[in-house]
């Protein structure tokens, strides 16, 4: 790579030998305007707006397509030069609206800030509007050609960058227009990458409204899943390992931001399929069992040396009360910034929810004790059967505490009558019951009371258990459970009483039977939180069953004697805020995770222990910097055409039938097969792509940037 | 790298027929010499032929596996014009000095017709004069090729050449223009550029601003001519725009375009200020009285299509309302006739019909 002298302007210039005359001027703070050139893509030459004056060569050159040469004398302000740019952005704008205010790209076009800097020469050219009606038919992308100044941006991205060629040039009742190739975009088999959009100097093609949220920066928000992801796990880059069939390498990339891979691949609630754009499409990328998929295949796991290393020790004791999610993320966290950490866990195995608070045939034990492990192995240390009573007398022993105890006491309705009756539990005392082997008198039939997600993970246990089961729920089709989690045990034999709401529990000294009517609508009131029912007339009936499990929610089951302050409900308090919040009311102890938030998701629990992990390091004197790489990315941008891309359906894992898989506590499926999982990764719409395109620049970026020369 | 030699036939043909006679009466020589120059480069040879070739009887020689139909272009030398025909898209050129247009993984190189023609050792040149080949040497003078005397003007070199008078013929060879085309002096200098403009409107690949909204601005205003709708200082906009365009157009095609206009404007003045300013044709071939176009008010269902696709916005009218054509703004353009299903607009010479004088409902009139 050499370097060559040149002149550009009067200025000295020295550029490497295969930059254009642009680049050169513009990488040294020499705006020359331009248009067709694009940073990632070949030159054009088509838009003559680059064009500028070489000592010793006739009319112009193109300095977005002519090399720097050692020597070379360069004028762009030269009188011809100017001429042909004003020329040339007269032509454009007499193609183009004339009122700019209307546009949705007001403010962010380049065309605007070029006409800006070249300026208007009031020639009395004629007005040749393009007619071209607005196109909003295609999904996540809409196509508004009458801003088009035929830069050929879109069409060359398409081919070039991307090897799609869904967008082509075409004449159009005699004039040259960009327009799709087929009557569609799915006919053209795009792949909605965005990359057209992403190049389009003005509002010619841009992403529907909707398609990506506005509260977020651009590049961040241009990442659906990964925005929608609590701890932004970088879901297209770990797809693409998966279709390229690398499975440690998708599980490295999972594992920079979460120590769960697996756990997560089985259970998580996958908000990133809310976000994923391919939604717009057909139906989201199926990323949650992908995961999984991952997970199980991995073989090498080349990442553990670098993620099990830590820093330097600091000689900084923690204590972390409570091994599930949140805590253990916490603890991997710290002891990866060199603090000591021990964790306290009242249960004999770790796990938290995990291990004890969702049923085994969702996320067997074996696999949560196998990613623990990771952590152990990393440092951490984890004893069991040690419950915890008092936060701050701990705390004087350890340089910073956190309270991690999660949700683990679950809720029954006291004032239904009958509540008190023996064989009246708790949806978490059943569930912890079966994982952790304890006894538990359900006699045969049990009543469900409940109509969320925890509901139907205690009906698939009591029916792998051998009972019979009831849900009895207010919800209309059980609304509030994931209709995933309510087919699969209904079809094991549950018994759904939708639309039921109960008066009491029947049973003199054991229960015998439920009573309960029928309502037709139901809302709880917004100040008392009472329940109004509109109830069915003459509706009262008893469903007879010998046990009753109120699925009603958790509590953290705190009380005052355990040293920090805690508002009403149990949740510790941040007297700062008078909230719930990472900081306690005593310095030093920390809490995250549903203990302050309540009964969440898995994934929120995690995030929740990353966050304080790095605020609790700060606090220890470190810098809180937790972000890690454990593999390289490559993205290859060419990615291209697939025969019927759009229209390739979701990938579902074949369940067990429904028989046989209530008869044992395995997983319900064994997960996507090898075709699956490719087929299904290859469904992504790799947005990560569009970000690696340069963003859009105006010529005071250039002129700015040159003062860093 | 593997090679592909692209045998073009393709270039813009408006005013030549050479590649039609040379392949109708020398193909057997293009052919050998095409396939010597790609033996020679160890290359593959694929033909890019314009459509109209498809008839041609030559075509039976050819295996058809390595034949592409393309359209005609005067970038049809530009070995990435021809890669973007053998992909299927329109021809649009590459002009860097270090540029190596590829196709499938392969270099291409061009071999146009006449080179071919001259591998095989025929020298001469083929000139079109008004349609008709002509075979030259490369010093025939132009005046040679064609009897002028009398005429109005010689256009020479076609959309890329120079517009000249009769007896300016003798100071070009063919070896610098391969076509002449005579205007005679009954012509009118304004319709004939209208037409020229709008064959080089057409064939430009519309990649460079400059040439493809020139060519658009000078059709559209020459049009604007001959309906007295220009303006007398159009002439200098024509001849001002037209000097930067052949100095910051991309490729060659794009840096004659204008030309020829600004050939016609500056040896034609006075004609075409005489259809600007005073709105006449010294030849009396523009300014006839077009014909009358009106919408007969018992047929029109008040549709709006004819309304749609005036130019002009010269019919008033609205949904169920019957339609009225404005004879002061129609271009008798004849649009309207062809987009009405009802049969309803109708061309008039002399008794008007009845219409109606102010916007009236269909079936009330």
């Amino acid at each position: 790579m050499a370097n060559v002298n040149l002149i550009i302007d009067g200025r000295k210039i020295s550029a490497d030998e295969n930059q254009t005359v642009l680049e050169a001027a513009l990488k040294n703070g020499i705006y020359i305007p331009h248009l067709c050139y694009h940073e990632n893509l070949k030159p054009n030459g088509g838009c003559r707006l680059c064009v500028v004056k070489q000592e010793g060569v006739d009319g112009v050159i193109t300095s977005c397509s002519v090399k720097v040469k050692e020597g070379m004398v360069i004028n762009t302000k030269d009188e011809l030069a100017e001429n042909i740019r004003k020329l040339t952005c007269d032509f454009m704008f007499k193609t183009h609206p004339s009122e700019c205010s209307g546009c949705p790209k007001y403010g962010k076009c380049q065309l605007a800030s070029i006409s800006q800097y070249v300026g208007d020469t009031g020639r009395n050219l004629r007005e040749l509007k393009i007619r071209a009606a607005g196109d909003e038919t295609n999904p996540l992308m809409l196509h508004e050609m009458y801003r088009c100044i035929l830069c050929g941006r879109c069409v060359r991205v398409c081919n070039e960058l991307r090897g799609v060629g869904a967008l082509k040039f075409a004449k159009v009742d005699g004039r040259m227009r960009v327009v799709i190739d087929g009557n569609s975009l799915k006919e053209a088999d795009c792949r909605f990458c965005g990359a057209c959009v992403e190049v389009c100097p003005t509002g010619s093609i841009r992403d529907k409204v909707g398609v990506f949220r506005e509260d977020l920066p651009k590049e961040v928000a241009q990442i659906p899943c990964q925005a929608e992801c609590p701890a932004h796990i970088d879901i297209p880059a770990y797809l693409r390992a998966v279709k390229e069939g690398d499975c440690d390498k998708a599980i490295a990339i999972i594992r920079e931001k979460v120590p769960f891979p697996h756990a997560l691949g089985l259970v998580c609630n996958n908000r990133c399929e809310d976000g994923c754009k391919r939604k717009g499409l057909n139906s989201p990328v199926s990323i949650r069992n992908l995961k999984r998929y991952a997970a199980e295949h991995e073989e090498n796991k080349f990442w553990k040396e670098t993620y099990i290393k830590t820093a330097e020790r600091t000689g900084k004791k923690v204590a972390v009360i409570g091994a599930g999610a949140c805590g253990l993320t916490a603890a991997y966290y710290l002891n990866k910034k060199g603090h000591d950490v021990v964790v306290m866990e009242s249960k004999k195995i770790p796990g938290g929810h995990m291990t004890s608070g969702m049923p085994e045939y969702r996320i067997p034990t074996q696999a949560v004790l196998d990613e623990i492990k990771v952590i152990e192995e990393s440092g951490v240390r984890i004893i069991c059967n040690h419950p915890i009573s008092n936060a701050a007398e701990l705390k004087k022993d350890y340089d910073a505490v956190l309270v991690a105890i999660g949700t683990s006491v679950g809720k029954k309705l006291d004032y239904l009558p009958g509540s008190n009756l023996p064989q009246v539990y708790s949806a978490l005392e059943v569930l912890q019951a079966q994982r952790l082997g304890m006894d538990i008198e359900l006699g045969d039939t049990v009543n469900i009371i409940g109509g969320g997600n925890v509901a139907f993970d205690v009906a698939g246990t009591a029916l792998r258990m051998g009972k019979k089961v009831n849900v009895i729920c207010l919800e209309k089709d059980a609304s509030q459970a994931s209709e995933e989690e309510r087919d699969a045990a209904l079809a094991e034999g549950a018994v759904l009483y939708d639309s039921h709401s109960n008066e009491e529990i029947v049973g003199d000294g054991n229960v015998t039977g439920l009573k309960v009517h029928k309502i037709t609508n139901f809302y709880f009131d917004s100040e008392t939180r009472a329940l109004v029912e509109e109830a069915v007339p003459d509706s009262t009936y008893v469903i007879l069953c010998d046990s009753i499990v109120f699925a009603a929610g958790q509590v953290t089951g705190l009380t005052e004697t355990f040293g920090i302050e805690l508002n009403k409900f149990g949740y510790p308090i941040n007297p700062e805020t008078g909230k719930s919040g990472y900081k306690t009311s005593v310095e030093g102890i920390f809490s995250a995770g549903d203990v302050i938030t309540g009964t969440k998701f898995l994934i929120d629990a995690i995030a929740g222990g990353r966050e304080v992990a790095s605020l609790m390091d700060q606090y220890l004197g470190g810098d809180g910097a937790i972000e890690e790489t454990l593999t390289e990315r490559e993205a290859e941008p060419y990615i291209g055409k697939v025969e019927g891309f759009a229209d390739i359906e979701r990938n579902e894992m074949a369940l067990r039938e429904a028989a046989t898989r209530v008869c044992d506590f395995d997983l319900i499926s064994s997960g996507f097969t090898c075709e699956q999982a490719l087929c299904e990764s290859g469904r992504c719409l790799q947005c990560d792509l569009r970000n690696q395109i340069a963003p859009q620049k105006f010529w005071n970026d250039f002129v700015s940037e040159g003062g860093e020369q | 790298m593997e090679k592909l030699i692209v045998l073009s036939a393709v270039s813009d043909n408006v005013y030549s027929q050479k590649e039609k006679y040379l392949l109708d009466h020398y193909f057997e020589d293009i052919k050998k010499a095409a396939e010597a120059f790609a033996a020679e480069n160890e290359a593959e040879l694929i033909w890019l032929l314009a459509e109209e070739f498809k008839t041609s009887s030559f075509i039976s020689l050819l295996d058809l596996s390595c034949v592409c139909f393309g359209i005609a272009t005067p970038t049809g030398d530009n070995g990435y014009s021809c890669v973007q025909q053998l992909m299927g898209n329109l021809p649009r050129p590459m002009i860097q000095d270090d540029f190596t247009a590829e196709y499938e993984g392969k270099k291409v190189l061009v071999l146009t017709v006449e080179e071919a023609l001259k591998k095989a050792e025929k020298t001469f040149i083929a000139v079109t004069v008004d349609g008709e080949v002509k075979e030259a040497s490369q010093e025939t003078k132009l005046s040679e090729l064609a009897e002028t005397s009398g005429t109005k003007a010689v256009l020479i070199g076609g959309l890329k050449g120079h517009l000249i008078r009769p007896e300016e013929l003798s100071e070009y060879t063919v070896e610098d223009y391969d076509s002449i085309t005579v205007i005679p002096k009954s012509s009118c200098i304004v319709d004939f550029m209208i037409k020229h403009i709008n064959n080089a409107w057409n064939s430009s690949c519309g990649k460079c601003v400059l040439c493809r909204e020139g060519s658009l601005q000078y059709k559209t205003i020459c049009e604007e001519m001959v309906v007295g709708k220009a303006k007398p200082a159009d002439l200098e906009l024509i001849k001002e725009t037209g000097e930067l365009i052949k100095a910051g157009a991309y490729c060659p095609y794009g840096q004659h375009m204008p030309q020829p206009l600004i050939d016609a404007i500056s040896l034609f003045t006075e004609e075409f200020e005489a259809h600007i300013k005073k709105k006449q044709c010294p030849a009396g071939v523009c300014y006839k009285k077009g014909a009358t176009y009106v919408i007969l008010p018992d047929k029109c269902t008040g549709c709006t299509d004819c309304m749609d696709e005036c130019d002009e916005l010269a019919i008033e009218g609205k949904k169920g309302f019957i339609h009225m054509i404005d004879q002061d703004m129609c271009e008798h353009c004849g649009k309207c006739v062809e987009i009405c299903d009802e049969e309803a607009i109708i061309q008039v010479d002399g008794k008007m019909p009845k219409l109606p004088k102010k916007l009236t409902r269909v079936g009330k009139f």
